[in-house]
């Protein structure tokens, strides 16, 4: 006996697996933007692919696959941000020795002002300028409120200025 | 109008150098990562699988419940791990202040449960949570929890006795834990009528209602308690002093928003409001960096988030959450943030007296500046680290541990001078977390390089010279 409901489920399941591989340039694109890392952005990418996928169950509409892998990839990506934040390296046991490690040095200014901020901000920053959504747009991705978005925007962008000025403090002190 | 033309011209040339930055950055994953991710996929169980194939942070977690239960019977067997640091038994317990607090932010619950539940979780989830000294962190985010406390480690959701679907959410909001010692513990959890927007994926709840959850038995039973009040798009913290007196800070997320505390003086049974508040420090808001050092004594640190409105980076009640002021550190009073200085973790407090404040200053190299306390924060002493010096172990005034890449950098004179203590045979990577009980015995979590999301947990009995593997998941 044909079982319509299992068949049912089959055909959608297929059909989110289809949506979910197709966008998987995409939301690459839109995880290096965050990252700044295209290799940190592959594994991000796989990590939010999974998490969807087992949660296939949950997605109310097929055709709303992008928005809603968007949402996972976009919670991945600041749980990364937050991640490489906390393990932050040595960088020197004691003044004047020589080992650092390579960190941001050789990354140009505003990269290294972006990685400055905050998780939510560096997020942000990418979805605006990077991905061009709007300010609602922003909103069902991060699941802020419009206005949080405006704010943390407003905020993320005076931060940068201010990260941008004191890189170059620090550069003209060292001159 | 010349104000506002000249703030929005450089808006306008940053907004559009973004643009040209995004532009320009490369990204060309083609068809391997698409073979990647579809490899990935074929993995997956399928849905209502009795079989659970744990990998990721789900197998991490099952791994790490299994390490707790090892960990439970140590720790009972041995008096050694149950040091000076580790007072055994309510009564020891309840004389000592704990150690801090854990928040309610930032990463997920994850999966599996070691610890007998009141009753057998239907799609077993954990929140992991291990406190052997001092100091918290999730050990990655999507992971487990590391918890300030005394010596236990939890594995259990209490969440899922009750039925309920347990975090709607979860990918932003974990549960906040608090482990004083062996047998008691707290977390907070979601309470009925909570309710998180965007399918479960938002990251700020409309309404949230929470529940905290108490054992006194280790994890083997639970009991729950409502808290009074609603707290949308807030932060919850636990901290306790002792068995009996505790506190709860609800503090919203965004810097301009009120917080509010709440108390508890029978074990978490029942709860108060203390205060509603505004920001504190004053214009920020704590996060999760808040911590009780006595039974009216809290602590409230600058989130990231709120220094860079130029507000004080931390701020201190003396009673009980009513009034707040701030707290000078010599070398930064009047400092007007920055959002380049500023707190990652709570206060860490030994005892009400003796107490840790880490501040990192990353105008231009990062480096940390460590305040000190032994008269219950009414004076405090700086001690500039020369690095980026996080999860900071802090043992007494003298011994501090810093986990670092495949070393740990030890300090025997509060932190004037450091060396690197170095394990050759450990490999490549970085210790995400150590919790020692004195300066010779402890534990690391330890991350390899190129085994992202893979976890081996180290014990030491020689200061970090020798590592022996515990387990690794």
């Amino acid at each position: 006996m044909l079982d319509v409901a299992a068949a049912t489920r089959t055909s959608t399941e297929q059909a989110v697996r289809e949506l979910l591989m197709a966008g998987i340039p995409k939301a690459h694109r839109l995880a290096t933007w965050i990252l700044h890392d295209s290799v940190v952005a592959e594994d991000a990418v796989q990590e939010a692919a999974v998490l969807a996928w087992d949660r296939r169950g949950t997605l109310r509409e097929v055709d709303s696959v992008e928005a809603w892998f968007n949402r996972i990839l976009v919670n991945v990506c600041r749980a990364e941000l937050r991640r490489r934040a906390r393990r932050a390296p040595i960088t020197e046991m004691e003044p004047g020795s020589d080992n650092a490690p390579e960190s941001l040095g050789r990354r140009d200014e505003l990269s290294r002002a972006i990685l400055a901020l905050t998780a939510d901000e560096q997020v942000l920053l990418a979805l605006r300028f990077g991905r061009d959504l709007t300010i609602p747009l922003i909103a069902v991705t991060t699941g802020m409120r419009e206005g949080t978005v405006k704010s943390r925007l407003h905020s993320a962008l005076q931060h940068l200025r201010a990260a941008l000025d004191a890189g170059r403090r620090v550069e003209e002190s060292l001159r | 109008m010349t104000d506002r033309r000249s703030t929005r011209e450089p808006d306008c040339e940053l907004e559009g150098q973004l643009r040209d930055h995004y532009r320009t950055m490369e990204s060309g994953s083609g068809p391997l990562l698409a073979a990647r991710v579809a490899d990935a996929l074929d993995r997956r169980p399928a849905p209502g699988s009795r079989l659970r194939i744990l990998t990721g942070r789900r197998a991490f977690a099952g791994a790490l419940a299994a390490m707790a239960a090892l960990m439970l019977i140590a720790l009972s067997l041995s008096p050694l791990l149950l040091g000076s640091k580790s007072p055994a038994g309510p009564d020891a317990s309840a004389s000592r202040p704990p150690n801090g607090s854990a928040a309610l932010s930032g990463a997920p619950s994850a999966g599996g449960s070691v610890v007998p539940m009141p009753m057998p979780p239907p799609d077993p989830s954990a929140v992991l949570a291990g406190a052997l000294t001092s100091g918290f962190g999730s050990v990655r985010s999507g992971g487990a929890w590391w918890v300030q406390g005394n010596g236990f480690w939890v594995a259990t959701d209490p969440m899922h006795a009750s039925g309920n679907s347990p975090w709607p959410g979860s990918d932003t909001v974990p549960p906040a834990v608090f482990v004083l010692d062996q047998k008691h513990g707290w977390t907070v959890t979601l309470g009925s009528g909570s309710l998180n927007p965007y399918g479960g994926q938002g990251q700020d709840f409309d309404h949230l209602k929470a529940v905290v959850n108490r054992t006194t038995d280790g994890g083997l039973t639970w009991q729950q308690a409502q808290v009074p009040g609603d707290y949308p798009d807030s932060l919850l913290t636990l901290s306790f002093v002792d068995q009996l007196h505790g506190f709860l800070m609800c503090s919203g997320s965004s810097p301009e928003m009120t917080s509010t505390i709440l108390r508890t003086d029978d074990g978490g049974a029942t709860w108060t409001v203390v205060a509603t508040v505004g920001p504190v420090p004053p214009g920020a808001n704590p996060g999760g960096m808040f911590t009780a050092s006595d039974a009216s004594t809290l602590w409230a640190g600058a989130q990231v988030e709120a220094v860079g409105h130029g507000h004080p980076l931390l701020a201190v009640s003396r009673d009980a959450g009513r009034t707040w002021s701030d707290v000078p550190l010599p070398g930064n009073e009047g400092l007007a943030g920055g959002f380049d200085v500023f707190m990652e973790e709570a206060p860490v407090f030994l005892d009400a007296n003796t107490g840790f404040v880490n501040v990192l200053n990353s105008r231009g190299e990062t480096f940390s500046d460590v305040f000190i306390t032994t008269d219950g924060g009414r004076t405090w002493t700086g001690q500039h680290v020369p690095f980026d010096a996080r999860h900071v172990d802090f043992l007494d005034t003298s011994h501090w541990l810093a986990p670092g890449n495949s070393s740990v950098a030890v300090t025997a004179d509060g932190g004037k001078t450091w060396k690197t203590v170095l394990d050759q045979t450990i490999g490549i990577g970085a210790f995400v977390q150590l919790e020692f009980l004195n300066p010779q015995n402890g534990y690391g979590i330890f991350e390899p390089n190129g085994e992202r999301g893979h976890y081996y947990l180290y014990r030491t009995d020689s200061g970090g010279a020798d590592w022996v593997l515990v387990s690794s998941v």
